[in-house]
């Protein structure tokens, strides 16, 4: 049996980044994935006629600074997005609204005024959003974690926004369990800015914008946003593979030995100590550490044998709530599509079907009942294909669709049609060439990201990214800290405390953990 | 027709009138001054003649008792043991076939859930009795094991047989096997035909048996038993005269003695085996087990807790839910059960106290008694003596044969 000092589970952004870290500090690290490549669910895959690209993780979103800096990944191709990241929020009857980038710097196609009070609404949301900006990169103060370190960072965090005078701490104790509607209703009144700062604060998780505690979605993103590497998003195209290229590159040059098309069956534990792992092929390895990026949820009810666990601890983990909620739609276009005024669509924007609050609130409404949403909200992002496959010149547009419940009250064969459909249709009253120009699509729907990507339930965050699953109750409080019950097992995927999109923390908070607790 | 199964095999802990057990009736009879209240969803009885002449019975003759309201779990599987030796703290490998354990449960802190008894049937076949409902606990445990857990409690029902003269009446009753029949053993046999599980155990300190059967056998049975015991004093009797004896014996109840780790409120109400006085329940030398990790932990943390003792205090006068003070002005803890123990004519009871190291402490230990005189209250100061449990010992006990009356 191959001994190493340390296996990761999962090839995921979080597990390279782990393995990367761990591997640069001297240690034997062994990295098992079970599919065919790096990436985890930000993985390329070959979509059409050999043309590869992210089938999940193509919306642009910021990497940690942290990480960046930590890893040195500046040496390696990062692609950005240089001028930001603009919003167009579609609407059919009213004209579509430009959201600048930096969430909503400028904003065109609204009135003086209502720009007016969405600037101070703005500056609030970004003062507030200090609340994750220094916590995301510590370890949750917790059961486990009570160093002086993290606790003092707490207190740092508490009296940042206290000094921020006592109108605005009120203001943030008012507004923080607060929903989004009640929110930009107070202040706002274009519909469709209202529905997509709406879409905003609940793509991803399960709650609508009338939900309470729906507002600390908007803030945990604009958190992500100012701790972002230069505050920068990743390119449109091409981002998220620079960014996992580079993260496989560093784990390379560090040592890491990578063994793919391996899934874990199990782990050896012996008496609440971990020893090794057992591949679905019979092999064996065994090691002193153990990381699992892959969900909390698949390392302790697939991995650990159950017997082996406290009942407690199995109670909190099946009580996780973990189904997936969002879709994604691929489509190839023979090439841009016009919208309706001649004007072509920008490959450097975000395109937003959020026409209004209650848009987004009813389709929530219908994931709630497990139905089909009635006109689904989306975002899309469209890049040019410039590989040498047959398919060079062709544009793929990414679609990011809300509310898809993970188990369909219906038979999802039937109404997978349907759902693109309805996709489709929409993007058709602005852009009347879209449909002529489609050459190949494909929907990954919640339960088939399951099966395909070996993450229980599908979800993007692995489990939900909710007020009771943040900070030292992610993903419960006795697993904050990254360890677990098991000696030598430590868990650092999105189930951990920050998580979200490819963020990458976890696994740098994870690997500072085990750097600290655990000899070689 | 499907309101009526419905009815059947619906919860009855919370529902009113109280559910009653097949003994129901039988015990009904007997009581002349009688008292009942809700033991876990069944009307029982506290008082049904006498309290004084019902505990007596228990040490001069023999007590019928009805126990049919205990939960009953069966486990049955290939795993059954190995999922029993995650659930409790002893190891099941090292109890026998035909053998009843006392046990207890721990969550994931290492404190105890609750206690209760272990009935090896078979080798893959069990009976857990408790005071407390864990069916929902038992499951999430079983995951992963191939194990079958069935709530037996409403479909089987129990007499406990307590007394000298109690192993007399069963063979009075043809119950072959009853001399060889050791403390804490169990066996399979029949009366008149219906088949039962007699076992040599009991919550009084005294010889006796405690007798499991089919609802549909109960009636049958306990006519039976009542005919044998007629010239042998038998007394049906309710739970005021068992606490009696139980306490003399110095077993514990959870929600009485200690507060079940799922029902505290309060952090610090919390016990771990060791402060129950039941440490040397916990094997610690085998595999994995629920709260073995915190139960190792608080062994190399030296801290003091609250434990329970044993104490016999001077005087007479009843010392139920008293402080116990420390150089009588320091409080270090209270009585939770206390009685004029008739056997060891004493004061005796037993108190969760949180003393430390320190053995100096021990030798000038106070309770503090508000006694009633006729309308006018006299506060006491009695001198308390921690002794080692049980306060009474008794040869019958453990007699094997027992003696025939």
């Amino acid at each position: 049996m191959k001994s190493y000092d340390v296996i990761v589970i999962g090839a995921g952004h979080n597990g390279l980044i782990v393995a990367s870290k761990l591997a640069a500090s001297g240690r034997s690290v062994l990295l098992l994935e079970a599919s065919e490549t790096y990436g985890g669910m930000a993985r390329s895959e070959v979509l059409f006629e050999g043309f590869q690209a992210p089938e999940l993780a193509s919306n642009a979103v910021g990497i940690s600074k942290d990480v960046v800096k930590d890893l040195g990944l500046n040496k390696y191709e990062l692609l950005f997005n240089e001028d930001g990241l603009k919003t167009v929020g579609l609407s059919l009857e009213n004209d579509s609204i430009i959201f600048g980038s930096d969430f909503g710097k400028n904003v065109k196609g609204i009135r003086e005024d209502e720009f007016k009070r969405w600037k101070e609404l703005r500056k609030k949301f970004f003062n507030q959003s200090h609340l994750f900006q220094k916590l995301a990169s510590q370890i949750p103060v917790g059961r486990n974690q009570k160093t002086f370190g993290s606790k003092a960072n707490l207190i740092v965090t508490a009296a940042k926004l206290r000094l921020q005078g006592k109108e605005q701490f009120q203001e943030l104790l008012r507004m923080i369990t607060m929903c989004t509607a009640d929110l930009v209703e107070e202040e706002l009144e274009t519909s469709s800015l209202k529905g997509l700062i709406s879409f905003d604060s609940t793509l991803g998780i399960k709650l609508g914008p009338r939900s309470p505690t729906s507002y600390l979605g908007l803030l945990y993103k604009l958190s992500q946003m100012k701790s972002s590497y230069e505050e920068k998003s990743l390119s449109i195209s091409g981002g998220v593979t620079s960014f996992i290229n580079a993260l496989f590159k560093s784990a390379e040059e560090n040592g890491v030995d990578f063994v793919f098309k391996s899934k874990v069956s199990s782990l050896t534990i012996l008496d609440s100590v971990a020893k090794g792992v057992k591949l679905e092929n019979g092999v064996e390895y065994s090691a002193k550490t153990i990381v699992s990026s892959i969900s909390p949820v698949n390392t302790f009810l697939d991995l650990v044998d159950l017997k082996n666990l406290e009942t407690d601890l199995t109670r909190r983990i099946k009580a996780l709530r973990y189904s997936g909620n969002t879709s994604k739609l691929n489509i190839i276009l023979e090439d841009l599509p016009k919208l309706n005024g001649c004007q072509n669509l920008d490959t450097n924007c975000r395109y937003l079907y959020a026409p209004s609050l209650e848009s987004v609130e009813s389709n929530f409404n219908f994931l709630k009942y497990n139905q089909l949403p009635a006109d689904p909200n989306f975002e899309m992002y469209f890049s040019e294909i410039t590989s040498e496959s047959s398919l060079n010149g062709a544009v793929m547009a990414s679609i990011c669709i809300q509310n898809t419940p993970y188990s369909l009250k219906d038979d999802w064969k039937k109404s997978k049609e349907v759902l693109m459909n309805k996709v489709i249709s929409t993007i058709q009253k602005w852009a009347p060439e879209f449909k002529k120009s489609i050459l190949y699509k494909s929907l990954l729907l919640p339960h088939e990201t399951e099966k395909k990507y070996f993450v229980a339930g599908g979800h993007w965050h692995h489990n939900e990214l909710q007020i009771d699953s943040l900070y030292s109750l992610r993903p419960t409080f006795d697993l904050s800290d990254y360890s677990t019950p098991i000696d030598g097992l430590f868990i650092c995927g999105a189930g951990t405390h920050p998580g979200g999109n490819l963020f990458g923390l976890s696994g740098l908070n994870a690997a500072k953990k085990i750097l600290r607790e655990s000899s070689k | 027709m499907i309101k009526s199964k419905e009815r059947k095999d619906r919860d009855t802990t919370f529902s009113k009138p109280l559910f009653r057990s097949p003994f129901y009736d039988f015990f009904a009879a007997q009581e002349t001054e009688g008292h009942w209240y809700n033991w876990n969803g069944y009307k029982s009885p506290t008082i049904l003649s006498d309290e004084e002449l019902e505990y007596f019975s228990i040490r001069s003759t023999c007590s019928v008792f009805d126990i049919t309201p205990l939960n009953k779990y069966r486990i049955i599987g290939p795993q059954a043991e190995d999922f029993l030796n995650k659930l409790t703290v002893r190891d099941v490998a090292k109890q026998n076939v035909a053998t009843v354990k006392y046990t207890l449960w721990c969550d994931q802190e290492g404190f105890v859930i609750d206690d209760g008894t272990l009935f090896r049937i078979s080798d893959n076949d069990f009976r857990l009795c408790s005071q407390e409902k864990h069916l929902p606990w038992l499951i999430d445990t079983s995951c992963g094991f191939d194990v079958e857990i069935i709530d037996e409690t409403k479909h089987f029902c129990g007499i406990s047989l307590q007394g000298p003269t109690s192993a007399s009446i069963l063979r009075l009753l043809g119950v072959n096997g009853i001399d060889n029949l050791k403390p804490f053993h169990l066996f399979q046999t029949k009366i008149s035909n219906m088949p039962i599980m007699i076992s040599r155990t009991g919550f009084t300190g005294d010889l006796g048996y405690e007798i499991f059967m089919k609802n549909n056998a109960a009636n049958e049975i306990i006519e039976k038993v009542w005919a044998a015991g007629t010239n042998h004093g038998l007394t049906a009797i309710g739970y005021n005269a068992l606490n009696m004896a139980r306490i003399e014996a110095g077993f514990i109840v959870a929600n009485i003695d200690f507060i079940s780790s799922d029902h505290a409120i309060r952090a610090n109400r919390c016990r771990r085996p060791e402060d129950l006085g039941l440490g040397w329940l916990v094997d610690l030398n085998k595999g994995f087990f629920n709260g073995k990790k915190a139960i190792v932990n608080s062994k190399l943390a030296n801290g003091t807790a609250f434990k329970i003792y044993a104490l016999e205090i001077d005087g007479k006068e009843p010392v139920e839910g008293s402080i116990i003070y420390y150089n009588k002005k320091d409080e270090v803890g209270t009585v939770t059960s206390a009685i004029w123990s008739p056997v060891a004519k004493k004061s005796i009871a037993l108190a969760q106290l949180e003393l430390g190291p320190s053995k100096s402490i021990l030798e000038n230990l106070w309770v503090e008694i508000y006694a009633l005189k006729e309308l006018q209250y006299y506060k006491l100061m009695k001198k308390v003596t921690i002794v080692k449990p049980p306060f009474i010992n008794l040869a019958r006990r453990f007699a094997c044969p027992p003696v025939n009356y």
